[in-house]
């Protein structure tokens, strides 16, 4: 079903009332998880085996779709059951062999037995605050025997604002993102609000910037509003930079539209005509999404000339970044699109007033972005309703590292760390225990597994000595070595610095010296002072927050996991066994039986052994790279 | 040569001929050829008014871009946090001995560039990689021949 | 909210405990020198735009409880701000600075000098290797601390943008476009004046001027009357259009140029030209040579 325009609020309710009746009607409906991460884990193969076997079922009318991802992706591929009538059902680790099945149930309307994982009961429209039951009359026995997500650990605690329709709808079809109350706020704000009355429900929101800032984004809005200079712009920061942080390309490939929406709203608000989208060059399928997302936009009418007839004109291009994390930053990322080198320049002049092209810009995230449609078409007050008083709404997490549920967790503000890592995330492997989790990024620090008990909310988590950060949260467990994670983050804000400051060009680098000879065994007295000195003087000396922030993940290990550093200082080791100058592999020859395995894994040819015989590391030759502990099937491998 | 020459006009044609257009113009470029060869800088200064020194710095400074000529296939180990801490330099260490370079090199029969990339957004399934457009999640040394050998000649769609 | 300086208005603040105006647009750096509150910089100089690089000149600026380092070549005062230029918060950020830099540039003795007035001799890092990339050559490692100011006067006073920046964090070096012959330098040696710590160098020999570390050779022109090789042609070319000198006056160096027509400036400039100076239309002007023009 093709869209056309779409040109006053009349015509949009006319078409969501009719793309909805088409998303609840009775035909059986398969979505598969073809994001990015179900990409790498095989989804395209399912997909394919699941039109195969539906082209065979030729009597039943069966739509496969695909969708972006819901979060859990420690369960990819996913794929996802409309059974008509009864409920959506959730398939995880789903294999091309289980496609004849899922068809064949499909069609019969009953449940397929194997990958169930759980059920949803009703479509939500959030952007409403209705839900519509999929149940027409009985819900069947073994519908009724698939879990709700209410009450599977991972999503009990969960609340999708942001995510609301990640894998959930097509985000190729504007038809479904429309059915779901799509652009209804953008209509709201445009045709019934004036744009000062949007700031302030914006204002009165408590809605933060989601990028790491958290700055109040009503403030920011204003402040750019007021701001004299034409053209303005507003400005999508979809760099995402942090390591371990995947929200923002999540809700990309997953609801493509919600960042056109909110940007269109804010434009409106701002007074802007033109808005960009910068897009970390990394995520070729967001791109794609975008692009393709726009496309659709500007052809029903809701990007370009006199938008739902409100005399509003806003168009909107995308820009790709070209690998350098410091393009995150929001002069920085300013630059890039006026064509130079991504160097920052001082805040004290704010881009919302002299920004690109030293024209009043409004750059936000895509969470802060996707957020909008939400506060405006829901109000002020509710969405006020969730979080804590200084932090309001949810925030996504990436929740990742070694925790046994990895994925996307969205959550409201004051939320624990405990409920996320071990409610959600269900902890650490068994045999490990629990030590960390680091938030923030590369700006951020390591929290204390004792810690666990601390609200997750912007001021709570600075007062540790981390903080909030675009939502990375990486959970580490007693195999990781803490100095090794501060080496880690030093290494790559060393290459990540612009060089265009003393203190941060010089000072990553110096840090990192530090840190490595410390990982090396040659750390000296005096290297933790020294430590000290440097992240006093890039602190306060450097030019942006890539410098300014870089000293926090060695403040927040050397201030919580002390214990470490001096051993690997005073003693020279290692007590995760982790920094390989400090470890020594061995094979015990007790247990070992002499498979030859390792022996041939040995990228160094460091072992030797015949068959049947305990084998021998030559620990002079060996470089600990540890592929023959994974390759060893009897645990014979020790590290020391 | 002829069909860069060819390539760039195509290229130039999709933008605005002015210095906002420069990053958009290069990541095509490098896309289409791998690489950004010196004449082709030198045509687009001219064509986008940038000057060349300002079109050199921004070639050196962004890690997407090469001023020599990579492999055939670029292969991108992610260095993210969870990539890091769930061990992907075990994979970037078999990726260096199998194929017989160095971080930032190209294989001797000029198939495969080894790069690290900072974060591919797929933590869920760390250790990743990607090669041109693929992603491979929960990577583990055994399967590295395979993921490779899948871009070699014989197995490669024409 | 009160609004900066740069926002075209005077202001009133502290600077050391002094009442001082700020005029509209005008930087902390500068109001500090009007008053002469002496600020040390690396990387600014009157003649360019400022850049905020060295951080050399940051001061500490107050305002209710709360209080920030800035650059004083940048910012702007806010009206009833208190800025302090030598307090030990901001001595220990100017010392942090010229250790690191003493230990990246351990023949720059300008830098050292400096960083001993800070209380630094012996800077606590290793000068034999910092961290930088052992593949890339450069010629200016053991001098140049990357203030831009060459690549600024190139850009923006000369106009050529022969001098580029390269690279990325630690790999962030100085050189001419492509680290070859730069075809748009004129060998003015504008960047080797400015650069505070000596780190560019040229040198005239055999009829050319040779810019060694910017791989970039220039040919010299011998005055017609003396035979002395004294600027190079590209030079010459460009200081004729910019001052419309004639083809007479372009042709002798300055020594003979004032023996010549002795300082009558309507007989140096070209006949053709139209009038645009600000004495031809009625203001004062000291004519000095084009050379001088662009010695610091």
């Amino acid at each position: 079903m093709k869209t056309g325009t779409i040109e006053t609020p009349r015509q949009l309710a006319a078409v969501r009332s009719s793309a909805r009746k088409a998303l609840l009607n009775g035909h059986p409906r398969i979505f598969v998880g073809t994001a990015t991460c179900g990409l790498a884990t095989g989804a395209q193969k399912v997909l394919d085996a699941l039109h195969e076997e539906a082209g065979k079922a030729s009597s039943m009318r069966i739509s496969i779709s695909e969708t972006g991802c819901n979060g859990a992706c420690f369960l990819e591929p996913l794929v996802d059951v409309v059974l008509p009538g009864q409920a959506r059902i959730t398939y995880g680790h789903v294999q091309p062999e289980d496609a004849s099945g899922l068809i064949e149930a499909a069609c019969a309307g009953t449940v397929y037995k194997k990958r169930i994982i759980g059920r949803i009961d009703k479509e939500e429209f959030l952007v409403e605050g209705t839900s519509k039951s999929y149940r027409r009359g009985k819900l069947t026995g073994d519908v009724k025997e698939v879990p709700r997500y209410a009450a599977l650990p991972f999503f009990r605690d969960q609340v999708h604002l942001a995510m609301r329709n990640c894998g959930i709808i097509d985000p190729t079809s504007l038809d479904e993102y429309i059915a779901k109350g799509g652009y209804a706020a953008a209509a709201k704000a445009l045709t019934e609000m004036t744009p000062d009355q949007v700031v302030d429900e914006i204002t009165r929101s408590g809605l933060r910037g989601r990028g790491g800032g958290g700055f109040p984004t009503g403030r920011k809005w204003a402040t750019c509003r007021k701001a004299p200079g034409e053209p303005k712009y507003v400005i999508c920061n979809a760099d995402e930079g942090d390591p371990g942080a995947y929200m923002d390309r999540s809700v990309i490939e997953g609801d493509p539209h919600s960042v056109i929406e909110g940007m269109i709203i804010g434009s409106y608000a701002v007074g802007a005509h033109t808005g960009y989208i910068y897009v970390r060059q990394e995520y070729p399928l967001a791109v794609k999404r975008l692009r393709f997302a726009l496309k659709q936009a500007e052809e029903a009418g809701f990007l370009g000339e006199n938008i739902l007839g409100s005399g509003h004109s806003f168009t909107v291009r995308i820009n790709r970044g070209a690998g350098a994390f410091v393009c995150g930053e929001s002069t920085a990322l300013m630059a890039s699109l006026e064509g130079r080198v991504g160097e920052p320049r001082a805040k004290y002049i704010h881009t919302v007033e002299h920004g690109l092209w030293n024209k009043p810009s409004c750059l936000n995230n895509v969470e802060t972005w996707n957020n909008v449609p939400v506060v405006i078409a829901r109000g002020a007050d509710w969405y006020a309703s969730i979080g804590t008083q200084g932090s309001k709404g949810t925030k996504v997490f990436s929740l990742v590292g070694k925790a046994n549920r990895v994925g996307l967790v969205e959550v409201p503000m004051g939320i624990t760390l405990r409920q996320v890592v071990e409610d959600i995330g269900g902890g650490v492997p068994e045999g490990e225990s629990l030590k960390a989790v680091q938030t923030g990024g590369p700006s951020g620090g390591c929290i204390p597994a004792e810690l666990f008990d601390t609200p997750v909310d912007y001021e709570s988590l600075t007062a540790l000595g981390s903080m909030m950060g675009s939502g990375g949260m990486i959970v580490m467990d007693s195999r990781t070595c803490m100095v090794d994670v501060a080496r880690y983050f030093l290494s790559f804000l060393k290459e990540e610095s612009c060089g265009k400051c003393v203190p941060c060009r010089e000072g990553t680098s110096r840090m990192l010296q530090i840190l490595t000879r410390i990982c090396e065994g040659k750390g000296r007295p005096g290297d933790v002072e020294l430590l000290h000195d440097l992240a006093q003087g890039m602190t306060d000396g450097s030019l942006c927050a890539l410098g300014g922030s870089a000293a926090n993940p060695v403040l927040s290990t050397l201030k919580y996991f002390a214990e470490e550093y001096r051993a690997h200082i005073e003693e020279r080791k290692c007590p995760a066994k982790v920094c390989r100058a400090l470890i020594t592999y061995s094979i015990n020859p007790e247990v070992c039986t002499g498979c030859m395995l390792c022996l041939r894994a040995c990228p160094v040819k460091a072992i030797t052994g015949e068959r049947k015989k305990p084998h021998i590391i030559d620990k002079l030759a060996c470089t600990k790279c540890g592929l023959c502990a994974d390759t060893c099937r009897s645990n014979a491998i020790e590290v020391a | 040569m002829p069909d860069n020459g060819h390539c760039l006009d195509d290229i130039l044609g999709r933008y605005s001929p002015e210095p906002s257009s420069l990053i958009s113009v290069l990541e095509d470029l490098q896309e289409e050829l791998h690489y950004l060869p010196r004449e082709a800088l030198e045509r687009i200064s001219t064509t986008l008014g940038v000057p060349r020194n300002q079109t050199y710095h921004v070639a050196t400074f962004f890690k997407a871009f090469s001023l020599t000529p990579q492999g055939r296939h670029t292969v991108c180990v992610c260095r993210g946090t969870a990539c890091h801490v769930k061990g992907v330099d075990k994979i970037m260490d078999m990726l260096q001995s199998q194929l017989n370079v160095t971080e930032g090199g190209t294989s001797e029969d000029g198939e495969f560039t080894v790069q690290s990339v900072r974060c591919l957004g797929c933590c869920a399934l760390a250790p990743a990689l990607m090669i041109d457009r693929d992603v491979y999640g929960q990577v583990t040394s055994k399967q590295l021949r395979d993921i490779l050998d899948q871009y070699s000649d014989e197995n490669r769609n024409d | 909210m009160n609004a900066p300086a740069h926002e075209g208005k005077a202001v009133e603040f502290m600077l050391d405990g002094l009442q001082v105006e700020g005029r509209a647009g005008e930087t902390v750096l500068s109001v500090a020198r009007r008053h002469g509150i002496p600020i040390p910089t690396l990387c600014h100089h009157e003649a360019v735009s400022p850049s905020g690089a060295c951080r050399l000149c940051v001061v500490e600026v107050f305002w209710g409880k709360r209080s920030k380092i800035v650059t004083s070549c940048i910012y702007t005062p806010y009206e009833n701000d208190r800025v302090e230029t030598n307090n030990d918060r901001v001595r220990s950020v100017r010392r942090f600075v010229l250790e690191l830099l003493a230990a990246r540039c351990p023949s720059a003795h300008q830098i050292r000098e400096l960083a001993l007035e800070y209380g630094v001799d012996a800077p606590r890092y290793e000068t034999d290797d910092n961290g930088k990339s052992e593949t890339i050559r450069d010629p200016l490692r053991e001098r140049c601390i990357l203030c831009g100011l060459c690549v600024r006067v190139c850009d923006e006073v000369v106009g050529q943008h022969a001098i580029a920046f390269a690279g990325r964090g630690m790999e962030r070096r100085v050189t001419s476009p492509f680290a070859e012959q730069a075809e748009e330098c004129i060998g003015c040696a504008a960047c080797v004046f400015i650069c505070p710590t000596g780190a560019l160098h040229f040198e005239d020999v055999d009829g050319r001027r040779v810019m060694k570390e910017l791989h970039t050779t220039v040919l010299l022109v011998a005055c017609r009357d003396c035979g002395l090789p004294y600027a190079t042609e590209k030079q010459i070319e460009k200081v004729k259009s910019r001052l419309k000198l004639s083809d007479e006056a372009a042709a002798l160096c300055p020594s003979c140029r004032v023996r010549a027509f002795g300082g009558r400036v309507e007989q140096i400039l070209a006949k053709d030209r139209k009038a645009t100076f600000p004495w031809e239309q009625g203001a004062s002007f000291t004519l000095t040579s084009p050379e001088a023009a662009f010695r610091r």
